[in-house]
């Protein structure tokens, strides 16, 4: 790209300036910068077409085929037809968008403790290791460990009985009402340090001056939070809702695997759960591939209407 | 300017091109190279097996009885055996030469990913399995397509634990009808302890239901089902969740069941935490007629589940003609995959894992049992609890497994609709529904 152009993208004044820059050289340099433009994107392009696009299409064909080892037949819509009357589908998909109604808690709760670690809170380099540890554990370890302490005989309800509460001595995984709000918790603990770690980043390269302005005007913790921060690190926020967002729909299986095993019942069954129980245990490639295209759909339209939304509301801050 | 910028931007282009595709290709020495004069030397067979301590005794065994042969094996847990399997099956065109599968349903239902073996082995010896329907195709193993070889018996018994009985002032032996199995319960409970102790979480629901179809089922039946001439959503096989509604209603088993797996539901056994211990199973490292008698040394017992009695505990029901038996079943299958480089190969391990020598070996490395076949015990140091695990396996049903006849989801639905029923969420007859609507959709498909 070269400086001019550079100019004439960046300037408030870019008619005015693109009157002065001949028609002739503008194109010129346009066509070199599309050169190296694509030059540079080939080696993504290269590798997502093998990699990415050719298996979603192989994925969609599939979609519509039914399978027996390797040979497939073409069958339609049969395979969508019968996700309508799949019952486990119905509270996969279900448990998916609750989860997903769930991520301002789990994007703003990381933002709220980040922002108060930020400001000095008593004990906050061992705060900032405690709540960054549940990051660093594996999924499987997580879902293992809360098994154990969230079980018939875990701490926790031998706990309660303890001290003469039986009635909240209930193994939470093991009922169908409570095993995927807890497993939503659980989430939300593990997240939130990945989530502190991020937003702590993003304060610490920003200008002190942003918040001095607030504590001089004698603003408190929440107005700070509300008027300062939030408006200042939208793009972080985006970033991290759009990497949750995926993460709730994408990366569950290991948690839920060791964890619930989608039970009681199909609780805790969450779309990449299902699609996995289709497509291995069931062998059913074709029926396994329209859930994981529905799902495909499903987060592609989320993303967008969210990058929209935050990236829209970044755009109108600055301007 | 530009054009510098573009070549380096060709060269970012072609460097990573080559990293990720391997380009430039290996360097291949002449020590390594092939020859066409070269004599053909030790042939790689590639297995998965789900991993137990005594593979690693069975393996060297093997390469040293057949130096022709190196095995290369691939250990999985038992937990996620199957979604690794499941991954090499859907993908069908690559993983190991050999696998040890468990299960008939589960030999039916990858037979698309497994060779047939018909060439491989004698008629007579073939004749041998028939019968069994387990590892073919198909009734007859002589005529149809044999995916599978048995190789160690399994079987879902109920465990018993003497002492717990004794203490709330039964027999200690097991009760033989479904009346004195109230009794007991009645009993148990009575001293504050579980009557039967049932890993829902994980199968446990699964097994006992397959077990408990005996109590109803008929070959007639078995056969009905798997071509839709019987329903699950009628009596008799309806009866087989009534069974277990009463036992769920009647507060047979341990508080929160959908929360234990079957190691815990066994432990709980062992523990004296509860007098029985419904849907495990016979041959397993963590609850198995060994791990029984380990535990609880004499104290251990193992029997079926009791005959029901006509209108007792289901009114209206019958017993079947197997009531108060049990289906031993093939436990884990040798099989060739359909994409095997070293089908000779695997062959030749396949016959070996059925030789005295490493039956034996199974038996007492591993607490597995051993495979349809004659095993002569005397050479060995048999695990404790063998005799009473004999004695259970005597007592066969004549009749194949209901499991063989689950088509589709069938069987993945089990669990969860158990879960539900146990949870007092469903009723039997939405169980049931679901069930056999899954039945239908793997028959019409």
């Amino acid at each position: 790209m070269t400086a001019d152009s550079e100019r004439v993208r960046r300037s408030r004044g870019h008619r005015s300036l693109a009157r002065r820059v001949p028609v002739a050289r503008l194109r010129v340099a346009h066509g070199r910068d599309l050169l190296t433009a694509l030059v540079l994107l080939a080696p993504a392009v290269l590798l997502l077409v093998p990699l990415k696009w050719v298996p979603l299409a192989k994925g969609f064909a599939l979609s519509f085929a039914e399978t027996a080892g390797s040979a497939s037949s073409f069958v339609g819509w049969a395979n969508y037809e019968r996700m309508l009357r799949d019952p486990a589908s119905a509270v996969a998909l279900g448990n998916g968008l609750k989860a997903i109604l769930l991520l301002p808690v789990f994007v703003f709760l990381p933002l709220v403790v980040a922002f108060a670690l930020f400001r000095g809170a008593r004990g906050w380099r061992a705060l900032r290791l405690v709540y960054f540890l549940p990051t660093v554990m594996p999924a499987v370890m997580l879902g293992l460990m809360f098994s154990m302490l969230l079980g018939p005989s875990g701490p926790l309800v031998a706990g309660f009985r303890a001290i003469g509460l039986d009635q909240l001595a209930v193994p939470v995984l093991g009922r169908t009402a409570t095993a995927f709000p807890t497993m939503m918790v659980i989430v939300a603990w593990a997240w939130m340090g990945t989530g502190v770690i991020i937003y702590l980043a993003s304060m610490a390269t920003a200008s002190r001056d942003t918040f001095d302005v607030a504590t001089i005007d004698g603003a408190g913790y929440w107005t700070t939070l509300r008027h300062v921060v939030i408006p200042t690190f939208t793009p972080t926020i985006a970033y991290f809702a759009v990497t949750t967002g995926a993460g709730l729909l994408l990366w569950m299986y290991p948690l839920i695997f060791s964890l619930t095993g989608g039970g009681p019942g199909y609780a805790t069954y969450m779309p990449e759960w299902h699609i996995y129980q289709a497509f291995t245990m069931n062998q059913n490639k074709g029926y396994a591939s329209a859930l994981g295209m529905t799902l495909f759909a499903f987060l592609a339209v989320f993303m967008i209407i969210q990058l929209r939304v935050l990236w829209s509301r970044s755009m109108g801050d600055e301007r | 300017m530009h054009a510098r910028r573009a070549l380096q931007a060709g060269g970012v282009t072609l460097a990573t091109l080559l990293v990720c595709t391997g380009g430039g290709g290996q360097s291949v020495s002449p020590a390594s190279a092939a020859s066409p004069e070269a004599p053909t030397e030790q042939v790689t067979l590639d297995i998965m097996v789900a991993y137990e301590p005594g593979w690693d005794a069975l393996v060297p065994a093997f390469e040293a009885a057949n130096p022709g042969i190196k095995i290369n094996m691939e250990s999985v847990p038992y937990e996620q055996f199957h979604q690794k399997w499941g991954v090499y099956a859907a993908a069908g065109d690559s993983g190991p030469d050999w696998v040890e599968l468990d299960g008939t349903l589960n030999i039916q239902q990858n037979s698309p990913s497994l060779a047939p073996l018909n060439d491989s082995f004698s008629p007579e010896f073939l004749a041998g399995f028939t019968g069994s329907r387990s590892g073919c195709e198909g009734s007859d193993c002589t005529t149809g397509k044999v995916i599978g070889v048995p190789m160690t018996v399994q079987a879902y018994p109920v465990y018993y634990n003497k002492a717990v009985l004794r203490e709330a002032g039964l027999p200690d032996t097991a009760p033989t009808t479904w009346r004195e199995f109230d009794a007991a319960c009645s009993a148990v409970k009575a001293i504050g302890k579980s009557c039967v102790s049932i890993g829902l979480k994980s199968f446990g629901g699964t097994l006992a239901a397959l077990d408990l179809a005996y109590e109803v089922a008929t070959q007639e039946l078995v056969d009905g089902l798997a071509d839709g001439g019987a329903k699950l959503t009628d009596r008799p096989l309806k009866g087989i969740f009534e069974i277990l509604d009463y036992m769920f209603k009647n507060g047979y088993t341990q508080p929160d069941a959908t929360s234990s797996d079957i190691t815990a539901a066994g432990n709980m056994l062992f523990a004296g935490e509860s007098a029985f211990f419904g849907g495990g199973l016979l041959a397993t490292q963590a609850t198995g007629f060994a791990a029984c008698a380990k535990a609880l040394g004499e104290d251990c017992g193992i029997m079926t589940w009791p005959a029901i009695e006509a209108d007792f505990p289901v009114p209206g029901l019958a017993p079947g003609p197997e009531a108060g038996k049990s289906g031993p079943v093939p436990g884990w299958f040798a099989a060739t995959t359909a994409w095997a480089d070293q089908p000779d190969a695997a062959a030749t391990f396949t016959k070996w894992l059925l030789s005295s020598e490493a039956q034996g070996m199974r038996l007492v490395n591993e607490g597995i049992w051993p495979s349809l076949l004659e095993l002569d015990t005397t050479a060995i140091t048999v695990p404790a609890g063998f005799e009473n695990a004999q004695a259970f396996v005597a007592n066969a049903a004549g009749i194949t497994p209901l499991y063989d006849s689950l088509r589709g989801d069938t069987f993945a639905q089990l669990d969860p609709q158990i879960q539900l029923l146990y949870l007092g969420e469903a009723t039997v007859d939405q169980v049931v529904d679901t069930l056999q609507q899954a039945q239908d959709a793997g028959i019409a498909q």
